[in-house]
């Protein structure tokens, strides 16, 4: 299980998450350059560690909460806080116990497929999907750090207070609270002194991590989504002379050898053939080739001298290079399809966890927004909490949805280039390419929902309603 | 050999036992089919008896809302019970003939993925149903504890259903009390086998079109793989074909495979139309009865405070009840989106080293595989986790709604 993997594909294109991940505690113990016991065990007890940690204070907020109970406003401010750090408990469990399907769908992109001819719209794409998932990486991180910055500053203004219900008397007092980011119990005494600088220090050593291990999953998801968006753009975009280079073939010749081939062994990991014959030894330069990649179709087409077996004058050498040509679109497709099929698996169930506890606090946070009565402190954390909360739900949806517009845009791209020209096996080859982007691909949370914009405006929506709702009510 | 009725052993067994459904031998006794006969017909009359018993007090108790409301819970869920069992036993000639496709060579496996798909089915069919099971049966003894624990605590105890006599007297109570629990006992286990068969039958159309989706994934393998698997599986001889292929060998080949796929899809789609139109005027019933119970608890529990007796166990019986539509919108969507993945996985096959006009044949088969399989409640509810979703939503803003107010 923990094989040294080569650096390839997804794990060189997201290696500064990777690293990231494993600085932040994550049980992430692939992909590191040494392999050495001691250094293994060493990686393994500093997860440990930041685990405990981690769950060591968040038991101790949630005890806090089970304490402070009686009062109504305390509870909620409480609760909220709780299940807003469920996410990252949550999610450092969660890729714990599914590191495998982790490694799997990082492993899907080790060897792909690559044809002469499009070699330099691949790279190019390539390039654009690994500066957007730097960019986001940045910008995620940026994020974080702000808003670890900001709660620390917040926490100096306002009274450090919390509210204790009177029993006699039923109404609500404060009483002093030390003056810490969260509220805690802790088993000593943390008002002043030392113990209240190492609480005070522990805290923000917690904030940041915790909201670095959600933050940093959430991100290699999107990472993945972004991949797979610029791949289909990749297609897309070599549509246009893949179809004028299959314009003239219009024979088809069965290759009988190919036809049969014994099923792979392994049933997920099909390595895609790479180009049939070497034709970078064949053809040298573009005019070998025979076409102008920009012009209309049939350039392949030479007159005078036909071949018995072929009506349209190709040679032999043009014919394959078509064929192959087509060959390359669909198995990139397919390679995509599969990555994609493999994400959903993987990080479906994380979804369903994360919108479930997203709409219970959502939902609390409406009722907490409805007791904001001026600009104070409690009307920044209030507000503060409703946009991180929604700024996440936004993140993958909005991923999501481009996903879900670039795989059905194939059929655009299909559409729009000379189709009408070309050969029965590229016309046939445009009907089932359209007939599969119908559907198009998507992420769904354990089929519960699609992850897209539509759930991000129904959770706006609901939050929107609950809150005008309660407003009316007051 | 391996039988697909396998997967639903179980649950014919558990349905024949307390006399709802019995599969039809034909090597049984006379005296044996009379006596089962008899013993349906006391089932039946004494079930009937308990639904008029109830809908007698019901009409008695119309004023008194609190009354009302507690008979109406029980009447709702045996009435929806009744209506599953009259669809089992109405239409028992459609239920015998389904059990016949499925036991027929078009769904039986071919591949040993196929078996390893099918045994996995089984296993997990059995574990839903005991699940459900020993769930019921406890929910069944608390409902029987509570009324006695009341009587020793000298609460007074109603019956919720009509009865003639009167039963403050110890040997009447104990009497009423034992009559009511075996048959609720009785209704809410067949009632929970009922529904895990008729979920046993999506689940089985989910099996098969993951066995085709595979078929459709290998359509260019070799033959010589299958071949060998079809003598392992069904034993007999086979003549093995020579290593020379030609084109035309070829061609029919591949001819064959899509008939067989097309033929098996079409058997899947109308297994999963007939399972649906026997059960529709069930499923009718079991909505509003569901409706109307999920109203009515959420009524009742807003103005019960936390951690009282009777808070818990409406809880218990609203949890059961929204149990009881999950498992219906769980399958009923991996059913969905399994036939969703048909086309897709017809291009993941290697349509590239097929002839044009074989391609257009594929064509046709994924354009009619694009529509999926939906299933759908009175035509216009659609059995998927988005309605259990809604519901979820609507009850709990209508618990705060009441809360609130």
């Amino acid at each position: 299980m923990m094989t040294k993997v080569k650096a390839q594909g997804l794990v060189t294109d997201l290696m500064p998450n990777i690293k990231l991940m494993q600085a932040a505690g994550h049980f992430l113990f692939n992909y590191h350059s040494d392999n050495s016991g001691m250094s293994m065990l060493l990686r393994k007890v500093y997860s440990s560690v930041h685990a405990v940690l981690i769950v060591v204070n968040y038991v101790c907020m949630a005890i806090n909460m089970a304490q402070y109970s009686d009062e109504v406003n305390e509870l909620t401010a409480n609760t909220i806080t709780v299940l807003f750090f469920a996410h990252s408990v949550i999610k450092l469990l969660f890729f714990a116990l599914n590191s495998k399907s982790f490694y799997r769908t990082l492993a899907i992109w080790n060897q792909s497929n690559s044809h002469p001819l499009f070699t330099e719209s691949d790279a190019r794409y390539h390039q654009l999907a690994l500066t957007k998932m730097r960019r986001l990486l940045y910008c995620i991180c940026g994020v974080t750090v702000l808003s670890v910055a900001s709660w620390v500053t917040l926490t100096f203004f306002g009274e450090s207070v919390r509210f204790i219900a009177n029993k006699e008397t039923n109404e609500t007092m404060t009483e002093p609270a030390p003056r810490l980011p969260l509220k805690a119990w802790y088993p000593f005494n943390t008002m002043s002194g030392t113990m209240y600088i190492a609480a005070f220090a522990l805290q923000i050593y917690w904030l940041l991590f915790s909201m670095a291990i959600a933050n940093l999953l959430d991100v290699m998801f999107c990472s993945w989504l972004i991949f797979a968006c610029e791949q289909l753009q990749h297609l897309k975009a070599i549509m246009k002379p893949l179809m004028e280079l299959s314009a003239s073939l219009d024979t088809y010749r069965p290759n009988t050898a190919e036809l049969f081939r014994a099923s792979s062994t392994e049933k997920s990991e099909k390595v895609p053939d790479p180009v049939d014959l070497d034709i970078r030894g064949i053809y040298s330069t573009q005019q070998d080739f025979g076409i102008t990649l920009r012009g209309a179709g049939g350039k392949l087409q030479t007159f005078g001298q036909p071949t018995p077996n072929n009506p349209n004058g190709l040679t032999q050498k043009q014919e394959m290079l078509a064929r192959s040509a087509i060959k390359y679109w669909v198995e990139r497709h397919k390679h995509v399809v599969r990555l994609v099929a493999s994400i959903g698996d993987t990080y479906g169930t994380a979804l369903l966890f994360h919108m479930l506890i997203s709409t219970i606090t959502l939902t609390l946070l409406a009722y907490q927004a409805t007791k904001i009565d001026g600009v104070n402190v409690y009307a920044f954390s209030t507000l503060g909490y409703l946009t991180y909360t929604l700024g996440q739900v936004f993140h993958f949806c909005i991923f999501g949805n481009r996903l879900i517009e670039e795989s059905s845009s194939v059929m655009e791209a299909a559409y729009s280039c000379q189709w009408y020209d070309g050969s029965e096996e590229a016309k046939t080859f445009v009907q089932i390419v359209c007939q599969q982007c119908q559907k198009a691909m998507s992420i769904s949370g354990a089929k519960f929902f699609t992850v897209s914009l539509d759930l991000f405006a129904s959770v706006l929506g609901a939050v929107v309603t609950y809150f005008m709702v309660l407003i009316q009510l007051k | 050999k391996y039988s697909v009725f396998v997967a639903f052993a179980p649950h014919f067994k558990a349905l024949a036992r307390v006399a709802y459904f019995k599969i039809v031998s034909k090597d049984e006794s006379n005296a044996k089919r009379m006596l089962y006969e008899l013993y349906r017909f006391m089932m039946w009359f004494f079930i009937l008896l308990y639904n008029i018993q109830h809908l007698i007090r019901v009409i008695q108790v119309r004023h008194s809302t609190e009354q009302l409301v507690d008979t109406l819970f029980i009447l709702l869920t045996t009435l929806n019970c009744l209506g599953k069992q009259v669809a089992f036993n109405a239409r028992s000639g459609r239920i015998h003939k389904i059990i016949e496709t499925i036991q027929e060579s078009t769904f039986a496996p071919t591949k040993p993925y196929h078996l390893d798909l099918l045994k996995k089915n089984a296993v997990s069919m059995s574990q839903i149903l005991s699940f459900y099971q020993c769930g019921c049966l406890t929910c069944a003894a608390l409902w029987t504890i509570f009324p006695f624990i009341n009587r020793t605590r000298g609460r007074e105890v109603t019956f919720t259903g009509y009865l003639p006599f009167d039963t403050s007297v110890t040997s009447t109570f104990y009497l009423a009390l034992a009559y009511m629990s075996v048959l609720i006992t009785i209704q809410a286990f067949g009632h929970v086998t009922m529904d895990c068969t008729i979920v046993a039958f999506y689940a089985q159309a989910k099996v098969q079109i993951k066995m085709l989706r595979y078929n459709l994934e290998h359509f260019m393998d070799a033959d010589e793989e299958n071949i060998r698997i079809d003598t392992q599986i069904t034993g007999t001889n086979y003549e093995q074909n020579t290593h020379k292929v030609n084109t035309n060998d070829i061609i029919i080949m591949t001819q064959k495979r899509l008939t067989n796929h097309v033929d098996h899809y079409e058997k899947i789609a109308s297994f999963v139309k007939e399972v649906e139109s026997i059960f529709s005027e069930a499923m009718i019933v079991q909505f509003f009865a569901m409706a109307w119970v999920i109203c009515m608890t959420v009524y009742k529990i807003a103005s019960l405070s936390i951690l009282s007796v009777e808070f818990i166990s409406m809880a218990m019986y609203l949890g059961c009840m929204l149990g009881q539509l999950f498992i219906y919108c769980y399958f009923g969507t991996e059913l969905k989106v399994e036939s969703e993945f048909i086309c897709q996985s017809v291009y993941c096959g290697d349509w590239l080293s097929l002839s044009p006009s074989f391609r257009r044949k594929l064509l046709v088969f994924m354009t009619y595989c694009s529509k999926p399989l939906a299933l759908r409640t009175a035509y216009i509810i659609p059995m998927c986790l988005d309605t259990y979703i809604a519901v979820l939503k609507s009850s709990y803003s209508l618990f705060t709604f009441l809360n609130r107010n």
